[in-house]
């Protein structure tokens, strides 16, 4: 149909002679569509558009020039006519043909026969069951994952240094035995006014483990300078003898020799029966 | 189309012998993955051919119409290109019309739901609005209704398997959903076969429903003259 570019040039204000000229050719299509046997839905929508164009020349015109040309009302009317005969003629061909189909039949003979109603389709492949029931055959769905459950820490208590690192040093239960020994040394020293033999001091003859200790103890000392231990010129036995805060400070480690003390089960009992120890020189509060 | 495609040399030039083995493991890869009627995405199969046998990607084409002469061969299946949004998908079907034993494994209930609603569509002869599909249903005895699960076979699971499509139509207040025939289910289920089934139930001729029986008859025709 060529009406749309009719309808454009038109806009620019033609006389009712052309009106009259569209009017008649939209009649001769509306002709042509009753002998068409196109689809019932196209012919509709032809109809459509010409009902349309008919409408937009009407309103082009306004009432006066309908008043003075009698000839664009008659046409106008003939389009009409022959638009709502069509319009008729389809919906009759509608509903003769798809009112046969009855829903709630339908319906009712389902909800009566289910069984009938069920099966498989000519063209499905019959679905594949595996015997075990591995292997789904689609990739597995995404589970979502459980939100991670918010752990409540608790609060790191505020970092606090030390107080007193020498005091916290004195706390130590080995160097608290080791002060214990050396004030034991001390006071021997300053009771009898002589060295101490080394051996008498740090063999326990009840307790090999104790007699370690006390080398232990006692080797700190000789580290820190509080005692020294020296060999004597008439036994050449150790003896201890301790060394007092002036000598300390004069202390020259190039004059010092250092040695290292083993002892094991055998040497201590030797060591025992040589010097005839029956009891620990040492006692110290544990 | 399809015919110049062969003749390209790239697609000559492979020797069957060096792409048997992705043809067996893609028929195997197809057969396995069909049971949930998903469409299979093309990429799937490059991406499992890749990583099974190594597959250059060149080789996928032809790798894919040796398996489908194995799968039509040995299982009488046939593979089916579907259009879909995210790239090339296939749907498997037979090659033929064949009576299969009911399924096993299927659900009645939901074979059931889908068979009346692609037989509704179907005797619309129209796409058919989501409430009134539901209507139907309801009144057929195989919706509840508050049967949310079941609704959402229809608009997912059956929608997914491409049996319906599930599609807006209209904007603002006169948007509406309906439903369709999805590929699947036309490459599946011939129409007369359904019009027969009616007739059938109601003692009737197929062409009792004329339009029906029409569009009917008309796909058969054009089945048979491209097969």
């Amino acid at each position: 149909m060529s009406s749309i570019n009719n309808t454009q040039l038109s806009r620019s204000s033609l006389g009712s002679h052309d009106r009259k000229l569209r009017y008649r050719a939209l009649l001769e299509d509306l002709s042509v569509l009753e002998d068409d046997t196109a689809n019932n839905m196209e012919l509709i929508d032809k109809t459509a558009i010409a009902v349309k164009e008919a409408k937009s020349l009407l309103a082009e015109g306004g009432v006066e020039e309908r008043v003075r040309h009698p000839g664009e009302g008659y046409l106008d009317s003939r389009v009409l006519r022959a638009a709502s005969d069509l319009a008729v003629r389809y919906s009759e061909a509608v509903s003769g043909n798809v009112h046969t189909y009855d829903k709630q039949m339908l319906a009712q003979h389902i909800r009566e026969n289910p069984q009938f109603w069920e099966f498989p389709f000519p063209q499905e492949v019959p679905p594949i069951a595996f015997l075990f029931g591995t292997f789904a055959p689609t990739p597995a769905e995404r589970r979502p994952r459980p939100a991670r459950v918010h752990v409540e820490r608790q609060q790191a208590a505020e970092q606090r240094a030390p107080e007193n690192v020498e005091r916290l040093e004195k706390v130590e239960e080995g160097s608290a035995m080791v002060s214990r020994v050396l004030k034991f040394i001390s006071r021997w020293y300053k009771q009898h006014q002589k060295p101490l033999s080394y051996f008498h001091t740090v063999l326990d003859p009840s307790s090999f483990g104790r007699t370690v200790e006390n080398i232990y103890h006692v080797s700190f000392l000789v580290r820190d300078g509080s005692i020294a231990v020296e060999l004597d010129h008439v036994h050449g036995l150790p003896f201890i003898t301790p060394v007092s805060k002036s000598q300390q400070e004069a202390r020259d480690i190039a004059d010092e020799k250092q040695f290292i003390v083993s002892i094991d089960m055998k040497r201590w009992q030797d060591l025992i029966t040589a010097f005839s120890i029956d009891k620990p020189m040492m006692v110290l509060r544990r | 189309m399809s015919q110049k495609r062969v003749k390209k040399p790239s697609n000559t030039a492979i020797d069957y012998s060096e792409i048997e083995d992705s043809v067996k493991e893609c028929v195997r890869f197809i057969v396995c993955r069909e049971g949930s009627k998903i469409p299979i995405k093309r990429s799937e199969i490059i991406k499992h051919l890749s990583t099974v046998c190594e597959t250059p990607s060149n080789h996928t084409n032809a790798v894919i119409i040796e398996a489908n002469k194995v799968l039509k061969r040995v299982y009488g299946f046939k593979l089916v290109q579907v259009k879909a949004k995210s790239g090339i998908q296939y749907i498997v079907v037979l090659n033929e019309e064949c009576e299969s034993l009911p399924s096993t494994v299927s659900d009645s209930q939901e074979r059931r739901l889908l068979v009346a609603t692609l037989l509704h569509i179907f005797m619309t002869a129209a796409p058919v609005k989501e409430e009134d599909m539901y209507k139907f249903l309801i009144e057929a005895g195989l919706l509840e209704d508050n049967d949310l699960a079941s609704r959402k076979l229809l608009t997912t699971t059956f929608t997914r398997q491409m049996y319906l499509q599930y599609s807006k139509v209209g904007e603002g207040d006169l948007a509406r959903y309906v439903f369709q025939w999805g590929e699947r289910a036309s490459e599946e289920v011939p129409k007369l076969f359904l019009l027969n089934k009616m007739a059938e139930a109601f003692e009737k001729t197929p062409d009792h429903w004329y339009e029906q029986y029409k569009e009917a008859t008309e796909e058969t025709r054009q089945n048979t003259n491209t097969s």
